[in-house]
């Protein structure tokens, strides 16, 4: 599943179970600005995706179980995450890459939503990641000099942007462990 | 096996009463050749995993092995010939010249002579601080200063080299050509464990760790741990 809005949904409902509309008004609050939404169908487009990948499931507002079908419907439908969907969740969150260029805050709203001891995983994988993508940044020659061509100033100011952004990220990242374990 | 292993390492310390934990369950391995980066705060831990390494301090809980053997109780023996500590700020005597401070270390491990005298200015111009031999340490700034102290540890042939912030008051423009010269020593195989208290300090480095509250993170030695196993850690852990 590649699609942003879809896991943003899922993060949502595994946050607190909702019916459609409130996923819509979460997520309008949650991600305004990181990822726009071009029609409210998009939310039922991702909410349907992630039932038919077993990934939420129905249940009545006011009882816990899940919808079975041909019950008869007296309450509001919310959707509840099932535990492959928070499994899901959490082995996706784990996988982020520091070199995904999503909108700054949509890792940081993701991560905020998890219970402690999987945010925490969570952040350090990602450290781990930043700290092996570091190493690789290139080190000048302190003789070097000017750069002599402009491949040779793309490279130098590539390389320069690359380690100021993860430096920023490590940083972000000790950062978020210390508040996150504040939390517990 | 590893040249240099952490295994669990603790280590605490009693300050105003308080038992304050210095380093926390610390695993580490590092092989010939590997240029090891820990990044970390005042504070953090990161000298106090430099003096476990040498043997200076012993672990109370788990294991510092180097080349095999325990460092704990034999620091002073396989210090300075197998393992060069360059401190955070070189204690050589202020008004010594730079090439007497290295033939000093020599003299004190049995070298005597001409080949002492060899060996002192090999390793200053390895270290790239040839031009300083005949300088006394007090006119030194404080990339000289590095450069010497990485000359006093190499003139031995040390196989692990271990840097307390080699970086800490060096000029910007002075840092990449000392990562540089820490890289080439690895590359010659030495291993190098270093702490740095900026970023930039990991680049070029094959580990890059992390060190906070004593605790020790960072890029795995052999690729990012697999995700189900990180998640089972954690929450056998939490």
């Amino acid at each position: 599943m590649r699609s942003p809005i879809n896991w943003a949904v899922l993060g949502l409902v595994i946050e607190r179970p909702g019916h459609g509309y409130d996923l819509f008004q979460r997520f309008d609050s949650a991600y305004a600005g990181a990822i726009e939404l071009s029609t409210h169908s998009q939310i039922n487009g991702a909410v349907k995706a992630l039932e038919q990948r077993s990934l939420i499931e129905r249940r009545h507002a006011d009882d816990p179980a899940p919808d079975a079908p041909g019950r008869p419907r007296t309450t509001a439908i919310v959707y509840q995450a099932t535990t492959k969907g928070l499994r899901d969740y959490e082995q996706w969150l784990l996988a982020y890459s520091p070199r995904n260029a999503d909108a700054p805050g949509v890792f940081a709203r993701q991560l905020a939503g998890l219970p402690a001891p999987t945010a925490l995983a969570v952040i350090e994988r990602y450290e781990q990641a930043c700290l092996s993508e570091i190493s690789s940044t290139r080190v000048d020659r302190a003789d070097a000099g000017a750069p002599s061509s402009a491949p040779e100033l793309q490279g130098r100011l590539i390389a320069e942007e690359k380690y100021l952004a993860l430096a920023a990220k490590i940083q972000w990242a000790r950062y978020a462990r210390n508040q996150i374990e504040a939390l517990r | 096996m590893s040249l240099l292993e952490l295994r669990n390492v603790s280590k605490r310390r009693s300050l105003g009463g308080r038992n304050v934990l210095l380093l926390e369950d610390a695993s580490l391995e590092i092989d010939p050749g590997e240029l090891v980066g820990v990044w970390g705060l005042r504070g953090s831990g990161r000298t106090t995993l430099l003096r476990l390494v040498a043997g200076i301090d012993a672990p109370d809980a788990g294991a510092v092995r180097f080349d095999g053997r325990e460092v704990a109780g034999h620091g002073e023996r396989i210090l300075a010939r197998e393992i060069g500590y360059c401190h955070k700020s070189f204690p050589g005597a202020q008004g010594q010249l730079a090439v007497d401070e290295v033939l000093l270390a020599l003299l004190v491990n049995g070298v005597r002579g001409k080949e002492a005298h060899t060996r002192a200015h090999e390793a200053l111009e390895r270290a790239g601080a040839g031009r300083l031999s005949a300088r006394r340490i007090a006119e030194l700034n404080s990339d000289e200063r590095v450069r010497l102290a990485i000359a006093h540890a190499l003139a031995l042939g040390p196989r692990l080299l271990l840097l307390d912030e080699p970086l800490a008051g060096v000029e910007l423009d002075q840092r990449d050509a000392l990562l540089l010269l820490l890289r080439s020593l690895a590359d010659e195989g030495v291993a190098v464990l270093m702490t740095v208290g900026d970023l930039s300090g990991l680049r070029g480095s094959d580990q890059s760790l992390t060190i906070g509250d004593g605790r020790l993170s960072g890029s795995p030695k052999r690729g990012l741990e697999p995700v189900a196993d990180l998640t089972l850690r954690r929450q056998a852990s939490g």
